[in-house]
């Protein structure tokens, strides 16, 4: 049944661009395709590795300003800006993690928010590199000529489905990474650090690793939404990028495939057909995620997988988890990541 | 010289607010162990209340102070009843979200009820200022500087000569055995966290007239008591003033002498330069929770 459902959305995904002919459902189609890539590389950290790290909508600025400044400034091709992309998010990722992924839980989750506002205060104040607020402009699309092969990706039907081929590479990435062992080891991290450990699991080395692959998912996002948009502007590494990002995750479904993805297209179209003006908008993410997190903590996904398949184990935020903290606080052991 | 003792005295008046901030989330955290991420917007709520009461009804800078105060500690008394008090003792992570949802929504909350352009406060100060040899403090800054002194001179005395304090220190120390003893660690938790917020409201009441306030503030506001409780040890009363001092004076000083375009950022460099040495802050313990 997860296998129809799958190939339904696949089967979807593919032929709406030739059923959706209106050029605003095609924008929001692209951005949908974008977001969801965002959104899976977030759910590695956030869901499969139980990192709550809010400084991923910086990795995704980092891509979108190093792949807007590459093909801008040293005129490298969109091709090559698109995988050096991915690899600033992973070299950043690396460096803050690094450091971060030795603080305890709470901590870390503070101290990432404190990152991504240096971040954003770097990309608003170094105004010669990125040219502060106004942002990076004039961003192309890319055009791809190989023999007889001619295709300008200023099209919103071709940049679909250029952004919905690299998400769904990281897609099949992601899959991999749940049925690995390294992906199930992270998943003991989250669900019990300290049994994980005594395993000889490593927070710091199972925690990088996540948060680079999870970066480069993001540089990649970054760099398909410059192009897309053709504007960078420091907004991208603020909080209300990471809010939307957190809503569609935790709505969707943490630790799940189709969660992520499902959550990207719900935010991404319903604000839009809604009619929301932005204020009104904002508000009901806000309580939308309020009120998630209290009835449905597991999501969309994660509730329906609950009520189809009761037999499954607990997900992530069953009160199997909740034990294991007062065990920790009980036995006032450290909680280690 | 007289530069010098200057950045001193402003970042140690600003650090001292901080302080103040800061110990509003740290003793969520260290009761509830909630990271409140919605610290800054009841801050914000705080400011804009004043404004409201102050500017917009004319009650008065001071009759409007006391009732911005009283506003959002039943606001967040009630937030406690109807939607934290589900989070209490749930996993970090799950209580972050929880709190990040409320965060956004009261951000954006604000923003619909008071608009996005910046206002000011004028206080009945006037701009005049108290000038000891050459260092100069405002007569609002000398104002705020007392208030917090006082605020939290009170609170220590509360929490040490009262039943109710004597229930908070039992259940910051061991909730189990508190609640074997008789306390009611709901009520317990629901004072902490209307204290914790009417400290943030505090902050936010007090700093508006000094500078503007407007729907970005909180964000701002809410990063400086991050630091502070990370930097003073999560948890930790006198470590988040501390932290508070520190990282007062490090943001005056390099606002001074390098630059002023980065000066928020400045705090969290010491965070992070101190937390690479000393994870668990000034005076946090490790292994706490």
């Amino acid at each position: 049944m997860i296998r129809a459902a799958a190939a339904l959305a696949l089967a979807a995904a593919l032929g709406l661009p030739l059923l959706l002919r209106g050029s605003y459902a095609l924008h929001l189609l692209v951005l949908s395709a974008i977001w969801a890539l965002l959104a899976l590389s977030f759910n590695i950290v956030a869901g499969y590795r139980g990192l709550l790290s809010l400084v991923h909508s910086s990795f995704f600025a980092i891509g979108a300003y190093g792949s807007g400044l590459a093909t801008l400034r040293l005129g490298i091709p969109f091709w090559v800006a698109l995988p050096l992309a991915g690899l600033a998010g992973i070299a950043s990722a690396l460096a803050i993690g690094y450091v971060l992924l030795r603080l305890p839980v709470h901590a870390f989750i503070i101290a990432t928010v404190a990152v991504s506002v240096i971040l954003t205060l770097v990309m608003t104040n170094w105004v010669e590199l990125t040219q502060g607020p106004m942002g990076l402009s004039g961003v192309m699309p890319p055009r791809l000529t190989l023999g007889p092969l001619d295709v300008d990706f200023s099209d919103r039907v071709a940049y679909y489905y250029l952004a919905l081929a690299v998400l769904l590479a990281f897609v099949v990435v992601e899959r991999l990474f749940v049925r690995s062992r390294f992906g199930r080891a992270c998943m003991a991290l989250r669900e019990n650090p300290t049994l994980a450990v005594a395993h000889g699991l490593s927070p710091l080395r199972h925690g990088l690793i996540a948060f680079a692959l999870g970066a480069a998912g993001a540089g990649l996002a970054g760099s398909l939404y410059a192009h897309y948009m053709s504007v960078v502007s420091p907004e991208l590494s603020t909080f209300v990028y990471m809010t939307l990002l957190v809503v569609m995750v935790v709505v969707g479904g943490r630790a799940t495939l189709a969660g992520p993805l499902l959550g990207a297209v719900l935010f991404i179209f319903l604000p839009e057909y809604l009619r929301l003006t932005r204020g009104y908008r904002d508000s009901a993410i806000g309580l939308t995620l309020m009120l998630t997190v209290r009835f449905f903590p597991n999501g969309v996904v994660g509730t329906l997988r609950e009520w189809l398949q009761p037999a499954l184990r607990p997900a992530p935020d069953a009160p199997a988890a909740d034990e294991q903290v007062a065990n920790h606080a009980a036995a006032g052991s450290p909680e280690p990541q | 010289m007289v530069d010098f003792l200057q950045y001193t005295v402003s970042g140690l008046i600003m650090g001292l607010l901080y302080g103040l901030i800061g110990i509003g989330l740290t003793v969520i955290y260290g009761m509830m162990k909630i990271v409140n991420i919605a610290h800054g917007e009841f801050l914000m709520l705080g400011a804009y209340l004043l404004f409201t009461f102050a500017i917009a009804l004319e009650i008065g800078f001071f009759p409007g102070i006391a009732l911005a105060l009283v506003v959002t500690l039943v606001a967040s008394f009630a937030v406690y009843h109807v939607y934290v008090r589900y989070f209490v003792a749930r996993p970090i992570i799950t209580t972050t979200l929880a709190t990040l949802g409320l965060a956004f929504f009261l951000r954006n909350l604000v923003l619909l009820v008071w608009g996005p352009l910046p206002r000011a406060i004028p206080t009945p100060f006037g701009v005049g200022a108290i000038t000891v040899v050459g260092v100069s403090v405002s007569y609002m800054s000398a104002f705020a500087l007392a208030v917090t002194v006082a605020v939290m001179v009170l609170g220590q005395v509360l929490l040490l000569a009262t039943r109710m304090g004597k229930a908070m220190r039992a259940t910051f120390q061991n909730r189990e055995v508190a609640t074997l003893v008789g306390v009611d660690t709901d009520r317990i938790y629901s004072v902490t966290f209307a204290v914790g917020a009417g400290l943030a409201a505090l902050g936010g009441i007090l700093i508006a007239p000094i500078y503007s306030i407007s729907p970005d503030m909180g964000t701002l506001a809410a990063m400086k008591s991050w630091a502070v409780t990370i930097l003073g040890g999560m948890g930790s009363l006198p470590g988040a003033l501390l932290a508070g001092l520190v990282i007062g004076l490090a943001e005056s000083l390099a606002a001074g002498y390098v630059s002023s375009a980065y000066k928020e950022g400045i705090g969290f460099l010491v965070v992070i330069a101190v937390l690479l040495y000393k994870p668990e802050g000034f005076l946090g313990t490790r292994g706490r929770d």
